[in-house]
Protein backbone atom coordinates (compact mmCIF):
# COMPACT_ATOMS: atom_id res chain seq x y z
CA UNK A 1 0.00 0.00 0.00
CA UNK A 2 1.27 3.47 -0.93
CA UNK A 3 1.63 6.28 1.62
CA UNK A 4 -1.62 7.83 2.71
CA UNK A 5 -2.43 11.50 2.35
CA UNK A 6 -3.14 13.65 5.41
CA UNK A 7 -6.89 13.48 4.82
CA UNK A 8 -6.86 9.68 4.91
CA UNK A 9 -4.69 9.68 8.02
CA UNK A 10 -7.05 12.14 9.67
CA UNK A 11 -9.95 9.83 8.81
CA UNK A 12 -8.02 6.94 10.29
CA UNK A 13 -7.32 8.87 13.48
CA UNK A 14 -11.01 9.74 13.84
CA UNK A 15 -12.43 6.36 12.86
CA UNK A 16 -14.10 7.63 9.74
CA UNK A 17 -12.99 4.71 7.57
CA UNK A 18 -14.84 1.48 6.90
CA UNK A 19 -13.69 -1.57 8.82
CA UNK A 20 -11.81 -2.99 5.82
CA UNK A 21 -10.15 0.32 4.98
CA UNK A 22 -9.11 0.83 8.56
CA UNK A 23 -7.48 -2.60 8.81
CA UNK A 24 -5.44 -1.97 5.66
CA UNK A 25 -4.50 1.55 6.79
CA UNK A 26 -3.37 0.31 10.21
CA UNK A 27 -1.20 -2.34 8.60
CA UNK A 28 0.44 0.32 6.42
CA UNK A 29 0.97 2.78 9.27
CA UNK A 30 2.67 0.03 11.30
CA UNK A 31 5.32 -0.22 8.60
CA UNK A 32 5.53 3.41 7.38
CA UNK A 33 7.36 5.86 9.67
CA UNK A 34 6.18 8.97 7.81
CA UNK A 35 2.49 7.99 7.92
CA UNK A 36 2.85 6.93 11.56
CA UNK A 37 4.29 10.33 12.47
CA UNK A 38 1.38 12.14 10.83
CA UNK A 39 -1.12 9.87 12.52
CA UNK A 40 0.55 10.46 15.91
CA UNK A 41 0.44 14.18 15.28
CA UNK A 42 -3.32 14.02 14.80
CA UNK A 43 -3.68 11.90 17.91
CA UNK A 44 -1.56 14.37 19.90
CA UNK A 45 -3.65 17.26 18.65
CA UNK A 46 -6.74 15.42 19.81
CA UNK A 47 -5.20 14.93 23.25
CA UNK A 48 -4.24 18.62 23.50
CA UNK A 49 -7.76 19.70 22.56
CA UNK A 50 -9.01 17.47 25.36
CA UNK A 51 -7.21 19.65 27.90
CA UNK A 52 -9.86 22.34 27.48
CA UNK A 53 -12.15 21.42 30.33
CA UNK A 54 -15.89 21.99 30.30
CA UNK A 55 -17.40 24.89 32.19
CA UNK A 56 -19.89 24.22 34.96
CA UNK A 57 -23.22 26.03 34.92
CA UNK A 58 -23.66 28.66 37.60
CA UNK A 59 -25.67 27.62 40.70
CA UNK A 60 -28.51 29.98 39.82
CA UNK A 61 -28.99 28.54 36.34
CA UNK A 62 -32.06 26.50 37.31
CA UNK A 63 -33.59 29.33 39.32
CA UNK A 64 -33.36 31.69 36.39
CA UNK A 65 -34.66 29.08 33.98
CA UNK A 66 -37.66 28.29 36.18
CA UNK A 67 -38.47 31.97 36.47
CA UNK A 68 -38.35 32.26 32.68
CA UNK A 69 -40.48 29.14 32.31
CA UNK A 70 -43.02 30.54 34.75
CA UNK A 71 -43.38 33.62 32.58
CA UNK A 72 -43.35 31.79 29.27
CA UNK A 73 -45.00 28.60 30.42
CA UNK A 74 -48.59 27.56 30.85
CA UNK A 75 -49.66 30.84 32.38
CA UNK A 76 -48.34 32.95 29.54
CA UNK A 77 -50.44 33.70 26.51
CA UNK A 78 -47.67 32.49 24.24
CA UNK A 79 -47.65 29.16 26.00
CA UNK A 80 -51.38 28.84 25.67
CA UNK A 81 -51.24 29.77 22.02
CA UNK A 82 -48.49 27.24 21.44
CA UNK A 83 -50.63 24.60 23.10
CA UNK A 84 -53.49 25.30 20.73
CA UNK A 85 -52.64 23.73 17.41
CA UNK A 86 -55.33 25.66 15.59
CA UNK A 87 -54.07 28.96 16.96
CA UNK A 88 -51.27 29.08 14.43
CA UNK A 89 -53.97 29.83 11.80
CA UNK A 90 -55.48 32.62 13.86
CA UNK A 91 -53.33 35.46 12.62
CA UNK A 92 -53.37 34.49 8.91
CA UNK A 93 -57.16 34.02 9.12
CA UNK A 94 -57.59 37.45 10.70
CA UNK A 95 -55.46 39.05 7.97
CA UNK A 96 -57.46 37.33 5.21
CA UNK A 97 -60.75 38.37 6.83
CA UNK A 98 -59.57 41.97 7.06
CA UNK A 99 -58.54 41.95 3.39
CA UNK A 100 -61.89 40.49 2.28
CA UNK A 101 -63.73 43.10 4.32
CA UNK A 102 -61.63 45.87 2.82
CA UNK A 103 -62.30 44.62 -0.75
CA UNK A 104 -66.06 44.36 -0.10
CA UNK A 105 -66.19 47.87 1.32
CA UNK A 106 -64.17 49.34 -1.55
CA UNK A 107 -66.32 47.61 -4.21
CA UNK A 108 -69.60 48.96 -2.89
CA UNK A 109 -71.01 51.67 -5.25
CA UNK A 110 -70.85 55.05 -3.64
CA UNK A 111 -74.30 56.71 -3.20
CA UNK A 112 -75.17 59.56 -5.62
CA UNK A 113 -74.35 62.97 -4.23
CA UNK A 114 -77.22 64.29 -2.16
CA UNK A 115 -78.19 67.93 -2.25
CA UNK A 116 -77.21 69.62 0.92
CA UNK A 117 -80.36 69.54 2.95
CA UNK A 118 -80.77 72.59 5.08
CA UNK A 119 -82.55 72.17 8.28
CA UNK A 120 -85.87 73.83 7.97
CA UNK A 121 -88.68 73.71 10.35
CA UNK A 122 -92.13 73.16 8.90
CA UNK A 123 -93.98 76.36 8.90
CA UNK A 124 -96.80 74.89 10.92
CA UNK A 125 -94.31 74.10 13.73
CA UNK A 126 -92.63 77.50 13.81
CA UNK A 127 -92.99 79.33 17.04
CA UNK A 128 -94.65 82.56 16.59
CA UNK A 129 -94.62 84.73 19.66
CA UNK A 130 -98.14 84.87 20.82
CA UNK A 131 -99.42 88.12 22.22
CA UNK A 132 -99.84 88.20 25.98
CA UNK A 133 -103.34 87.34 27.04
CA UNK A 134 -103.63 90.52 29.03
CA UNK A 135 -102.66 92.72 26.10
CA UNK A 136 -105.50 94.28 24.27
CA UNK A 137 -105.90 93.16 20.67
CA UNK A 138 -107.07 96.54 19.60
CA UNK A 139 -104.50 98.88 18.18
CA UNK A 140 -102.24 96.10 16.99
CA UNK A 141 -104.08 95.89 13.80
CA UNK A 142 -103.78 92.66 11.91
CA UNK A 143 -100.07 92.02 12.60
CA UNK A 144 -100.37 88.57 14.30
CA UNK A 145 -102.87 87.53 11.74
CA UNK A 146 -100.48 88.61 9.03
CA UNK A 147 -97.65 86.55 10.54
CA UNK A 148 -99.86 83.52 10.79
CA UNK A 149 -101.08 83.83 7.26
CA UNK A 150 -97.96 84.96 5.47
CA UNK A 151 -95.99 81.67 5.60
CA UNK A 152 -98.50 79.75 3.57
CA UNK A 153 -98.79 82.34 0.92
CA UNK A 154 -95.60 81.73 -1.12
CA UNK A 155 -95.90 77.95 -0.94
CA UNK A 156 -99.45 78.10 -2.04
CA UNK A 157 -98.33 80.29 -4.87
CA UNK A 158 -95.62 77.83 -5.97
CA UNK A 159 -97.32 74.59 -5.24
CA UNK A 160 -100.92 75.53 -5.88
CA UNK A 161 -101.73 74.89 -2.22
CA UNK A 162 -101.29 71.09 -2.23
CA UNK A 163 -99.79 69.43 0.84
CA UNK A 164 -97.64 67.10 -1.31
CA UNK A 165 -95.97 69.98 -3.06
CA UNK A 166 -95.43 71.74 0.24
CA UNK A 167 -93.60 68.63 1.46
CA UNK A 168 -91.48 68.54 -1.68
CA UNK A 169 -90.60 72.19 -1.36
CA UNK A 170 -89.03 71.66 2.02
CA UNK A 171 -86.84 68.69 1.12
CA UNK A 172 -85.67 69.11 -2.44
CA UNK A 173 -85.23 72.29 -4.44
CA UNK A 174 -82.42 74.58 -3.35
CA UNK A 175 -84.12 77.58 -4.93
CA UNK A 176 -87.34 76.90 -3.12
CA UNK A 177 -85.49 76.64 0.15
CA UNK A 178 -83.90 79.97 -0.57
CA UNK A 179 -87.30 81.41 -1.19
CA UNK A 180 -88.45 80.00 2.10
CA UNK A 181 -85.46 81.40 3.86
CA UNK A 182 -86.04 84.77 2.32
CA UNK A 183 -89.56 84.65 3.48
CA UNK A 184 -88.43 83.64 6.95
CA UNK A 185 -86.19 86.64 7.09
CA UNK A 186 -89.03 88.84 6.08
CA UNK A 187 -91.32 87.20 8.61
CA UNK A 188 -88.78 87.62 11.39
CA UNK A 189 -88.20 91.17 10.35
CA UNK A 190 -91.91 91.79 10.63
CA UNK A 191 -91.93 90.32 14.12
CA UNK A 192 -88.96 92.36 15.23
CA UNK A 193 -90.36 95.49 13.74
CA UNK A 194 -93.53 94.88 15.61
CA UNK A 195 -91.90 94.37 19.00
CA UNK A 196 -90.98 97.95 19.89
CA UNK A 197 -94.43 99.19 19.24
CA UNK A 198 -95.78 96.37 21.38
CA UNK A 199 -93.40 97.25 24.20
CA UNK A 200 -94.37 100.81 23.93
CA UNK A 201 -97.97 99.82 24.27
CA UNK A 202 -97.17 97.75 27.37
CA UNK A 203 -95.33 100.71 28.86
CA UNK A 204 -98.28 102.89 28.11
CA UNK B 1 -35.98 1.08 16.40
CA UNK B 2 -34.95 1.54 20.00
CA UNK B 3 -36.11 4.80 21.47
CA UNK B 4 -33.29 6.63 23.23
CA UNK B 5 -33.73 7.86 26.77
CA UNK B 6 -33.89 11.55 25.82
CA UNK B 7 -36.53 10.93 23.23
CA UNK B 8 -38.58 8.94 25.70
CA UNK B 9 -38.37 11.79 28.20
CA UNK B 10 -39.28 14.35 25.58
CA UNK B 11 -42.36 12.36 24.59
CA UNK B 12 -43.41 12.44 28.24
CA UNK B 13 -42.78 16.19 28.37
CA UNK B 14 -45.05 16.50 25.35
CA UNK B 15 -47.77 14.80 27.37
CA UNK B 16 -47.31 17.34 30.16
CA UNK B 17 -44.91 15.50 32.48
CA UNK B 18 -42.91 18.26 34.21
CA UNK B 19 -40.67 15.74 35.97
CA UNK B 20 -39.38 14.47 32.65
CA UNK B 21 -38.47 18.02 31.70
CA UNK B 22 -36.41 18.26 34.90
CA UNK B 23 -34.64 15.04 33.97
CA UNK B 24 -33.85 16.40 30.51
CA UNK B 25 -32.58 19.57 32.13
CA UNK B 26 -30.31 17.57 34.43
CA UNK B 27 -28.91 15.54 31.56
CA UNK B 28 -28.20 18.45 29.20
CA UNK B 29 -27.70 21.55 31.34
CA UNK B 30 -23.94 21.06 31.75
CA UNK B 31 -23.14 19.96 28.19
CA UNK B 32 -25.18 22.83 26.74
CA UNK B 33 -23.53 25.49 28.91
CA UNK B 34 -20.13 24.05 27.96
CA UNK B 35 -21.07 24.02 24.29
CA UNK B 36 -22.08 27.68 24.38
CA UNK B 37 -19.12 28.80 26.48
CA UNK B 38 -16.82 27.22 23.88
CA UNK B 39 -18.76 28.70 21.01
CA UNK B 40 -19.26 32.26 22.24
CA UNK B 41 -16.49 32.60 24.88
CA UNK B 42 -18.61 34.73 27.23
CA UNK B 43 -19.85 32.71 30.21
CA UNK B 44 -22.87 34.91 30.96
CA UNK B 45 -23.98 34.84 27.34
CA UNK B 46 -23.39 31.08 27.26
CA UNK B 47 -25.80 30.60 30.16
CA UNK B 48 -28.40 32.89 28.60
CA UNK B 49 -28.25 30.93 25.37
CA UNK B 50 -28.47 27.57 27.16
CA UNK B 51 -31.56 28.84 28.96
CA UNK B 52 -33.02 29.96 25.67
CA UNK B 53 -32.58 26.42 24.31
CA UNK B 54 -34.49 24.92 27.23
CA UNK B 55 -37.20 27.55 26.88
CA UNK B 56 -37.59 26.72 23.21
CA UNK B 57 -37.69 23.02 23.91
CA UNK B 58 -40.42 23.62 26.49
CA UNK B 59 -42.40 25.92 24.24
CA UNK B 60 -42.18 23.47 21.33
CA UNK B 61 -43.08 20.41 23.40
CA UNK B 62 -46.56 20.07 21.88
CA UNK B 63 -45.17 20.24 18.36
CA UNK B 64 -42.28 17.87 18.99
CA UNK B 65 -42.05 15.01 16.51
CA UNK B 66 -39.56 12.22 17.24
CA UNK B 67 -38.10 12.22 13.74
CA UNK B 68 -34.44 12.24 14.74
CA UNK B 69 -32.41 11.81 17.89
CA UNK B 70 -33.32 14.26 20.61
CA UNK B 71 -29.75 15.58 20.81
CA UNK B 72 -29.79 16.32 17.08
CA UNK B 73 -32.81 18.55 17.61
CA UNK B 74 -31.35 20.05 20.79
CA UNK B 75 -27.99 20.90 19.23
CA UNK B 76 -29.60 22.16 16.09
CA UNK B 77 -31.43 24.76 18.19
CA UNK B 78 -28.24 25.42 20.17
CA UNK B 79 -26.00 25.77 17.12
CA UNK B 80 -28.38 28.17 15.40
CA UNK B 81 -28.56 30.29 18.53
CA UNK B 82 -24.77 30.28 18.92
CA UNK B 83 -24.13 31.22 15.30
CA UNK B 84 -26.71 34.01 15.48
CA UNK B 85 -25.14 35.31 18.70
CA UNK B 86 -21.70 35.27 17.08
CA UNK B 87 -22.99 37.17 14.06
CA UNK B 88 -24.79 39.69 16.26
CA UNK B 89 -21.70 40.23 18.36
CA UNK B 90 -19.57 40.57 15.26
CA UNK B 91 -21.94 43.25 14.01
CA UNK B 92 -21.84 45.08 17.35
CA UNK B 93 -18.05 44.82 17.51
CA UNK B 94 -17.72 46.13 13.94
CA UNK B 95 -20.02 49.03 14.79
CA UNK B 96 -18.04 49.83 17.96
CA UNK B 97 -14.74 49.62 16.10
CA UNK B 98 -16.06 51.81 13.30
CA UNK B 99 -17.26 54.33 15.83
CA UNK B 100 -13.91 54.27 17.61
CA UNK B 101 -12.05 54.85 14.36
CA UNK B 102 -14.29 57.74 13.44
CA UNK B 103 -13.92 59.17 16.89
CA UNK B 104 -10.12 58.89 16.74
CA UNK B 105 -9.99 60.54 13.38
CA UNK B 106 -12.06 63.45 14.55
CA UNK B 107 -10.69 64.32 17.95
CA UNK B 108 -7.82 61.94 18.68
CA UNK B 109 -9.60 60.69 21.76
CA UNK B 110 -8.21 57.69 23.57
CA UNK B 111 -8.89 54.22 22.23
CA UNK B 112 -11.89 52.26 23.42
CA UNK B 113 -10.87 49.62 25.92
CA UNK B 114 -10.32 46.19 24.42
CA UNK B 115 -13.24 43.84 25.04
CA UNK B 116 -10.86 40.94 25.68
CA UNK B 117 -10.92 41.07 29.51
CA UNK B 118 -14.70 40.58 29.65
CA UNK B 119 -14.25 37.23 27.91
CA UNK B 120 -12.44 35.93 30.94
CA UNK B 121 -15.47 36.34 33.17
CA UNK B 122 -16.29 33.22 35.08
CA UNK B 123 -13.58 31.12 33.48
CA UNK B 124 -10.61 29.90 35.39
CA UNK B 125 -8.36 28.77 32.60
CA UNK B 126 -4.78 27.69 32.59
CA UNK B 127 -2.43 29.22 30.04
CA UNK B 128 -2.63 26.05 27.97
CA UNK B 129 -6.41 26.12 28.05
CA UNK B 130 -6.38 29.77 26.99
CA UNK B 131 -4.17 28.91 24.04
CA UNK B 132 -6.47 26.06 23.02
CA UNK B 133 -9.55 28.23 23.46
CA UNK B 134 -8.07 30.99 21.35
CA UNK B 135 -7.10 28.49 18.65
CA UNK B 136 -10.57 26.93 18.53
CA UNK B 137 -12.35 30.25 18.68
CA UNK B 138 -10.27 31.65 15.86
CA UNK B 139 -11.70 29.00 13.52
CA UNK B 140 -14.42 29.95 11.03
CA UNK B 141 -17.89 29.51 12.58
CA UNK B 142 -18.83 26.24 10.83
CA UNK B 143 -15.45 24.65 11.52
CA UNK B 144 -15.68 25.74 15.14
CA UNK B 145 -19.17 24.32 15.52
CA UNK B 146 -18.12 21.04 13.91
CA UNK B 147 -15.04 20.68 16.13
CA UNK B 148 -16.91 21.51 19.32
CA UNK B 149 -19.80 19.18 18.52
CA UNK B 150 -17.46 16.37 17.52
CA UNK B 151 -14.70 16.71 20.09
CA UNK B 152 -16.46 18.09 23.16
CA UNK B 153 -20.12 17.15 22.80
CA UNK B 154 -19.47 13.68 21.41
CA UNK B 155 -21.94 14.12 18.57
CA UNK B 156 -21.58 11.74 15.62
CA UNK B 157 -20.78 12.80 12.05
CA UNK B 158 -24.25 12.03 10.77
CA UNK B 159 -25.81 14.06 13.55
CA UNK B 160 -23.43 16.97 12.95
CA UNK B 161 -24.41 16.87 9.28
CA UNK B 162 -28.08 17.20 10.27
CA UNK B 163 -27.35 19.91 12.79
CA UNK B 164 -25.33 22.02 10.35
CA UNK B 165 -27.53 21.17 7.39
CA UNK B 166 -24.67 19.78 5.28
CA UNK B 167 -23.66 16.35 4.00
CA UNK B 168 -21.70 13.88 6.08
CA UNK B 169 -18.78 14.24 3.66
CA UNK B 170 -18.86 17.99 4.14
CA UNK B 171 -18.66 17.49 7.91
CA UNK B 172 -15.56 15.29 7.55
CA UNK B 173 -14.02 17.87 5.27
CA UNK B 174 -14.86 20.68 7.72
CA UNK B 175 -13.27 18.72 10.54
CA UNK B 176 -10.14 17.94 8.56
CA UNK B 177 -9.62 21.61 7.61
CA UNK B 178 -10.32 22.68 11.18
CA UNK B 179 -7.71 20.24 12.51
CA UNK B 180 -5.17 21.42 9.97
CA UNK B 181 -5.73 25.00 11.17
CA UNK B 182 -5.53 23.93 14.80
CA UNK B 183 -2.32 21.98 14.19
CA UNK B 184 -0.64 25.15 12.98
CA UNK B 185 -2.00 27.31 15.81
CA UNK B 186 -1.23 24.81 18.53
CA UNK B 187 2.19 23.83 17.28
CA UNK B 188 4.00 24.90 20.49
CA UNK B 189 1.76 22.63 22.54
CA UNK B 190 2.11 19.77 20.08
CA UNK B 191 5.89 19.96 20.31
CA UNK B 192 5.48 19.33 24.00
CA UNK B 193 6.64 22.77 25.08
CA UNK B 194 5.31 24.63 28.07
CA UNK B 195 3.77 28.05 27.57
Amino acid sequence: MNCMDRGQLFSLAHHMLDAGEETAARAHVAECTRCRQVLEEFERLDAVLGEWKPVEPSPWFDVRLRAALAVEGEGGWRGKLAAMQWARWLVPAAVVAALVFAVVVMRQPSPPPQPVARQTTPRSQRIVPAPPASQPEAGRGSAPATLAQKPSAPIEGIGAGSAALREKDETTGEDDLKALEDYDMLANFDVLSELPSREKRVAN
Amino acid sequence: MAIDRDLELMLRVRQGDAESFDLLLNRHRGPLVSFFSRMVRDQALAEDLAQEVFLRVYQARHRYQPEARFTTWLYRIATNLALNALRDRKGIRAAVEGEAEASQAESKVERLPDSQPTAEQGMMLTEREKTIRQAVQSLPENQRAAVILHKYQDVGYRQIAKILGVSEGAVKSLLFRAHENLRIRLEPLLRGGQL
